[in-house]
């Protein structure tokens, strides 16, 4: 559930793994990543996922005779908006080749990319130590060129009849290509850069930024002591990325203690290895030529100084925002919120409401990310922001922060709006009303004792083991007497008088 | 986009320039174009004759056919006289590559970045359109709805793949060689 990822720290695969520092790792990146775009790349057929097969194709995406591809605007707008918040240069003329190969998912046998002149170059990213987890106060990664390319069609082996099924729903869906230089210098900035990556594609609306669907991709290239480099290919999370690192790592250092050469291939992750898919000798020749169907993209000389000021706060921006004042929120709240804007959004009408009417952001934080998303993971059910609006929540949070309602109440009234639609068109003054959970007002201090001892006094009586359990040392089970209590009240009476009453009654 | 191709070839090395030598300034009013390209002044067939010698320098293994044919997606596993027949097809193919290539000193990489200005065919490639802002790229964005073409199997059920394949109703299928 989507709670309990907050806690989650990525550091903990990373814990038993160490670089030697006589073998210096070296390594660079290929992201592609395919892009949230409604039309595919070279044709207006529907770019969804989750169809049946070959139900989103048209008659160029499986390469008929006759067809010839147009370029969607969308992936180019998306591209460029990619490359302008990765600091690149937009190259103002940029052009597609054919890379030949034959295989059954290329119907066209060739794939459409910009090897050439790609759409930008020289971007970079800067990590940092206040927002990653990386071992240097800062590192530039450096970003050596964007491409926009086609996505190919998936094959799949039928076991049964011995064929292999292919589905075209993928072809012509458009990827982005990112290239980085060979900057990476331990795994953790590798770590780092993916999902800083992963955020930002996720929240500039570019790709939905699942690595487990491969909607991003990624392909790895390392080397150790300059030796030649070997590819990774196709890793498709962030743990595999990490695990695959670190064998290799481990294989190429094996094999200089041994005195072996690192031979230069492509290499494969099996799951808990990695294997040769290909050496240099048998590398494929692509046999690059201009695409000789479309034009060049041409571009006016403001086009990324224009989509820059159209650009949302950047994920960084938003960081520092949130871990400083008013909202002073921790880092990996700060972070949970950036990767999921449409609870940034709650988060921010919310606070709203609750400084409105003078109550902590503190307070608001905590019931955001405990109470709220908790009361999702208590019921069962998916976090739906649209569920309750922040203005409500708002209001509630306030008359805790006002104790006109105890907290145990309120935690019982979110439970019961997060579950009743009819409920959530009252305000919540009619809701504390309705459900008699205001503080008992009509009652004096002595008159609440006394209602507070005959209560606890019954669930003395009637829960003899409990009490028997305590008088022997567990001291921990009036904790349950305590509840009972609260249940008793719905929570209107304050815990800690139900506690010292038990005490009382039992002489502890 | 053939007087682009024409001036290639008159940029070749292997293409003796003196055959265009008399359009020259003749070249004057379109029917002078047109008149120079209804003339073939040379073919295929003549090149890969005259270049017998060229034919015979090239040297084509056993490797390289096996190679190419695996590239191409095609059987690898011919017997040695479709092999022969093989070689001396892609000798003269070479023979014909080279002559499109202006330097044939140059190693396969170099090559292969040459296409790049080989290649570039199309006339936008030499005479940009205007260019994109911001604001052209977000109204033809805004325009595509429109444009989906039914004809083109664009839309949802205007294609199936049942019309290729009737045998198979969702899936395109091939013969695995697998075990």
């Amino acid at each position: 559930m989507l709670s309990r990822r907050l806690v989650h720290t990525s550091s903990r695969r990373l814990n038993k793994f160490k670089l030697d520092p006589n073998y210096k790792f070296k390594c660079g990146i290929e992201i592609h990543t395919q892009l949230k775009t409604r039309y595919k790349l070279f044709s207006l057929s529907p770019s969804s996922f989750y169809s049946s097969p070959n139900s989103k194709i048209s008659y160029f995406d499986v390469g008929l005779p006759g067809t010839q591809p147009k370029l969607n605007p969308e992936a180019l707008y998306l591209a460029l908006k990619l490359a302008v918040a990765l600091n690149s240069d937009v190259q103002l003329n940029s052009t597609f080749d054919r890379k030949h190969y034959f295989y059954p998912d290329q119907p066209l046998g060739y794939q459409i990319t910009q090897h050439y002149h790609p759409i930008a170059k020289n971007g970079f990213v800067e990590l940092k130590s206040e927002f990653d987890e990386i071992s240097v106060p800062s590192k530039i990664i450096n970003i050596e060129q964007i491409q926009i390319e086609q996505d190919t069609g998936k094959t799949s082996y039928d076991k049964y009849d011995k064929t292999i099924k292919v589905d075209y729903n993928r072809s012509n869906v458009p990827l982005i290509e990112l290239v980085t230089k060979p900057d990476f210098e331990d795994l953790k900035q590798v770590g780092a850069f993916v999902k800083n990556y992963q955020t930002l594609v996720k929240h500039l609306d570019i790709c939905t930024g699942n690595l487990e669907t491969g909607a991003i991709r990624v392909d790895v290239n390392v080397s150790v002591n300059g030796h030649p480099r070997v590819e990774i290919k196709n890793l498709g999370s962030n743990g595999e990325i990490q695990e695959a690192l670190k064998y290799e790592y481990n294989r190429q250092v094996q094999l200089l203690k041994n005195q072996e050469d690192i031979i230069q291939e492509t290499r494969g992750w099996t799951g808990n290895k990695t294997v040769t898919l290909r050496i240099k000798e048998d590398a494929v020749d692509y046999r690059y030529v201009p695409d000789s169907e479309l034009p060049f993209i041409n571009l006016s000389s403001t086009i990324s100084s224009d989509i820059r000021k159209s650009l949302p706060e950047l994920p960084e921006q938003i960081l520092k925002k949130l871990t400083s004042e008013p909202y002073s929120l921790e880092l990996k709240y700060a972070k949970f919120l950036v990767d999921n804007k449409d609870i940034l959004t709650y988060y921010y009408h919310l606070i709203q409401k609750v400084n409105e009417k003078q109550q902590p952001t503190k307070l608001a934080n905590n019931w955001l990310f405990h109470e709220y998303l908790g009361a999702f993971t208590k019921l069962n059910i998916e976090v739906d922001m649209t569920i309750l609006a922040a203005s409500l929540l708002g209001d509630l949070i306030v008359k805790v922060g006002e104790k006109e309602i105890s907290t145990t109440s309120a935690r019982l009234l979110l439970l019961q709006l997060l579950q009743t639609p009819e409920d959530r068109d009252k305000s919540i003054d009619e809701l504390i009303e309705q459900y008699d959970l205001g503080k008992p007002q009509d009652l004096s201090a002595d008159e609440l004792h006394d209602a507070v001892r005959d209560i606890c006094s019954e669930i003395v009586d009637n829960n003899p083991d409990v009490v028997e359990r305590i008088k022997k040392g567990q001291k921990n089970s009036i904790k349950f007497l305590v509840g009972l209590g609260m249940r008793e009240t719905q929570g209107k009476v304050d815990a800690k008088a139900f506690t010292e009453m038990f005490k009382e009654l039992l002489k502890l | 986009m053939r007087i682009v191709a024409i001036r290639r070839l008159g940029n070749c090395s292997k293409v003796p320039l003196q055959k265009f030598s008399r359009v020259g300034s003749v070249l004057q009013s379109e029917s002078d174009i047109r008149n120079v390209l209804n003339a073939p002044s040379w073919t295929v067939k003549e090149l890969i004759q005259d270049n017998q010698q060229a034919m015979e320098e090239i040297h084509v293994d056993s490797g390289t056919i096996r190679k190419m044919l695996k590239l191409s997606g095609l059987e690898t596993n011919v017997t040695p006289e479709q092999e022969k027949k093989l070689v001396q097809a892609l000798k003269s193919q070479m023979v014909f590559i080279q002559h499109l290539y202006r330097d044939n000193d140059t190693d396969r990489k170099d090559k292969e970045e040459n296409n790049d200005s080989h290649f570039r065919l199309i006339a936008s490639d030499h005479k940009p359109g205007e260019p994109l802002t911001l604001k052209s790229l977000m109204e033809q964005i805004k325009e595509l709805p429109q444009q989906v073409d039914p004809e083109k199997g664009e839309t949802e059920g205007s294609f199936s793949l049942q019309d290729l394949d009737p045998k198979h109703k969702s899936f395109v299928t091939i013969l695995s060689n697998r075990g």
